[in-house]
């Protein structure tokens, strides 16, 4: 066996609770290992030692004021907590308070998915990239940002891709785009509807530059 | 403040005499009181700490070696375990809860360093002259014999307290309270072989700090 073995097995072979042939073979490791056995007799020894501490008692009547101490602790513990704290502890519900930021956490998690739920649910508004289209199917309609007279304005233009939802008939299904005809569909003056989403790149212009 | 009240009145009950209902509720099984006093019954309660509180303080004592702090400390014991008896389900006896609840109030306690630096040690009593473990160790051809009784615990007591929480915790489990294995690893939550190298490296460091000794 062991030595590293054998050191873990000296509490079990003191108390007897080593199956016979285990107990034999420590025995016989003890016997024939000598640092093991000195490890062992000053286990013991520690153990005798250490056992001495039950030994140690309070004076006589220690505990004579302890039930006192107690309640006065737990009325001045009981005083501190707040009123949520008093309010579960005379309804039982105490046990819920050890599971308050859980419940907390889900009632969050909840919330929130609720409100997202709720916000998917309603109805596109203007401005969003689907509408539904006169027929009932759905379209996607790009139309470029207006451009208006301070185009000519010296300062660069950052123009991000706008996508706007069009209220107007004239909309091309999906379903219905022939793939050899034109893909984009001129709606109105300045309305364009395209097959498919698609986002263009920023674009940084600058129109002009005067000095 | 009703409720405050409410309470106060409830826990009056420890200033009275015991009655016949108190004498009878003495001779009942902890499962029993446990059940009382989750119904509202605080003289179970106050006799199931009766019934425990010693024990309790020899361990917490043993840990901190500070009689005030093991005082406080057993005192928030019963304290956590009056306010969380609801959520206790019986699955451990009343005795194994309320001490592993001590224990992890003791080792929080003095990982947080808030632990009185001096010792205050308990007597020891009388009884230990006839103990045939401190006649053997005193019959021994070593220093020990010339050391007094007084002197022998300080050093014990300080040896102790230089070893880590939880090797400590598993000395005095073990070692002085008479523990087994499988119990202190339930306690402390970890496996058995953990309890089994701890208390081999506690005591190698031990047999280091008591040199003397041996």
């Amino acid at each position: 066996m062991k030595c590293y073995r054998v050191q873990q097995l000296y509490d079990d072979l003191a108390s007897g609770r080593l199956p016979e042939p285990l107990s034999r073979d420590v025995r016989q490791h003890l016997a024939d290992c000598t640092d093991c056995r000195v490890q062992h007799q000053r286990t013991g020894r520690l153990q005798r030692l250490l056992a001495l501490k039950r030994h140690e008692q309070p004076p006589a009547g220690y505990f004579d004021n302890f039930l006192t101490e107690f309640n006065a602790r737990l009325d001045a513990d009981l005083r501190r907590a707040g009123f949520w704290r008093r309010l579960f502890a005379a309804a039982d519900l105490e046990p819920l308070l050890s599971w308050r930021y859980g419940l907390a956490t889900a009632g969050c998690l909840i919330g929130a998915l609720g409100l997202l739920w709720v916000g998917l649910g309603q109805s596109p508004a203007p401005g969003s990239a689907t509408a539904p289209a006169a027929g009932g199917e759905s379209m996607i309609v790009f139309a470029p940002a207006p451009r208006g007279a301070d185009d000519d304005l010296i300062a660069p233009r950052f123009e991000l891709p706008l996508i706007y939802a069009t209220d107007v008939e004239p909309t091309i299904s999906s379903a219905r785009v022939n793939p050899s005809g034109p893909v984009v569909q001129q709606v109105g003056a300045t309305r364009y509807v395209l097959d498919r989403i698609s986002v263009t790149p920023a674009r940084y212009d600058v129109s002009s530059v005067d000095f | 403040m009703k409720l405050l009240d409410q309470f106060r009145t409830n826990r009056a009950a420890p200033a009275r005499p015991a009655t016949e209902h108190t004498i009878e509720l003495q001779h009942e099984e902890d499962e029993a009181l446990v059940r009382r006093a989750q119904r509202g019954q605080t003289r179970a309660f106050d006799l199931l700490i009766e019934r425990y509180k010693e024990r309790l303080y020899a361990t917490v004592y043993h840990m901190t070696s500070n009689r005030e702090d093991a005082h406080d400390l057993v005192q928030d014991t019963f304290i956590k375990a009056y306010r969380s008896l609801g959520s206790f389900k019986g699955q451990s006896s009343f005795y194994t809860w309320v001490y592993r609840i001590a224990v992890n109030r003791t080792i929080n306690f003095l990982k947080r360093g808030k632990n009185r630096t001096h010792h205050s040690l308990d007597n020891v009593d009388d009884a230990i002259q006839t103990d045939p473990d401190f006649v053997e160790l005193m019959s021994q051809d070593t220093p020990r014999r010339e050391t007094g009784l007084h002197e022998q615990q300080q050093r014990m007591n300080a040896a102790l307290q230089k070893l880590s929480d939880n090797h400590r915790a598993v000395v005095v489990l073990h070692d002085v309270q008479g523990m087994t294995h499988a119990d202190i690893a339930k306690m402390m939550k970890c496996s058995e072989g953990t309890v089994r190298s701890r208390l081999f490296y506690a005591r190698q460091q031990l047999q280091g700090l008591l040199s003397e000794y041996w």
